[in-house]
């Protein structure tokens, strides 16, 4: 199950299992950021390609805008997806 | 160990739910349990995308052979179709043109330590490996 917040301050935190049956969701959320905005990842405890395809998906639309989503606390295996796949290039990851 | 599974994405959490079991029971680690979940996802979604009219369930079978789990995933009544025969995702392009399809099987063929794929009369079965030492 993948629990999506937004903080006081904008910061949008994905936890939990961001897999294709919880694609959708983050799809629908995401689409709806229209700035630039933090997405922690720190309780994020997993992510397939599917996860992979709604971060690209929404990196693109905001790009295309001039803006842009930046990813906070990747860790562990999920950052090694992101290596995998080459997606740490795509996201300024701090 | 075996499971059974309907072809849709809703099966996930039960398929999460066996492998997690499965790890327990052999007594393996987070590090092996979150590459088996991203590649039995992986195979199982492409089974489900590429023959969503099957009738059958997807069986999975999780066993600990000389050092290695290995997972079988069965399809059946399906054409002949290969993930780890087709082209590699270019993922060095940039974010303008990247594209998402092929990422999943790209994920697998890094993570895993081996896959194999057999068909035959109508069944496929995808073999992955994965060394319990890494």
């Amino acid at each position: 199950m993948l629990t999506i917040e937004t903080g006081a301050n904008g910061e949008i935190t994905f936890s939990g299992s961001l897999d294709a049956s919880q694609a959708d969701r983050a799809s629908d959320f995401l689409n709806t950021v229209e700035d630039s905005a933090v997405l922690n990842l720190r309780d994020l405890e997993y992510i397939s390609s599917a996860g992979l395809g709604v971060l690209l998906a929404a990196q693109q639309r905001l790009q295309a805008n001039g803006k842009a989503l930046k990813l906070t606390n990747v860790s562990g295996q999920i950052r090694d997806v992101f290596r995998i796949a080459r997606f740490d290039v795509l996201f300024e990851i701090e | 160990m075996t499971g059974s599974f309907p072809r849709n994405i809703e099966s996930l959490d039960r398929i999460f739910d066996f492998l997690h079991e499965c790890i327990v029971t052999h007594s393996l680690g987070d590090s092996i349990g979150f590459t088996l979940k991203l590649a039995v996802e992986e195979v199982f979604t492409n089974m489900v995308k590429y023959n969503p009219q099957g009738r059958k369930e997807i069986s999975i079978t999780v066993d600990l052979k000389d050092g290695s789990l290995v997972t079988r995933l069965v399809d059946h009544e399906v054409v002949p179709f290969n993930p780890a025969e087709q082209v590699d995702v270019d993922i060095n392009l940039p974010l303008e043109q990247r594209r998402p399809g092929g990422l999943g099987i790209h994920l697998v063929q890094k993570m895993v330590d081996g896959i194999q794929y057999h068909h035959d009369n109508g069944v496929s079965t995808i073999t992955l490996t994965l060394k319990t030492t890494r």
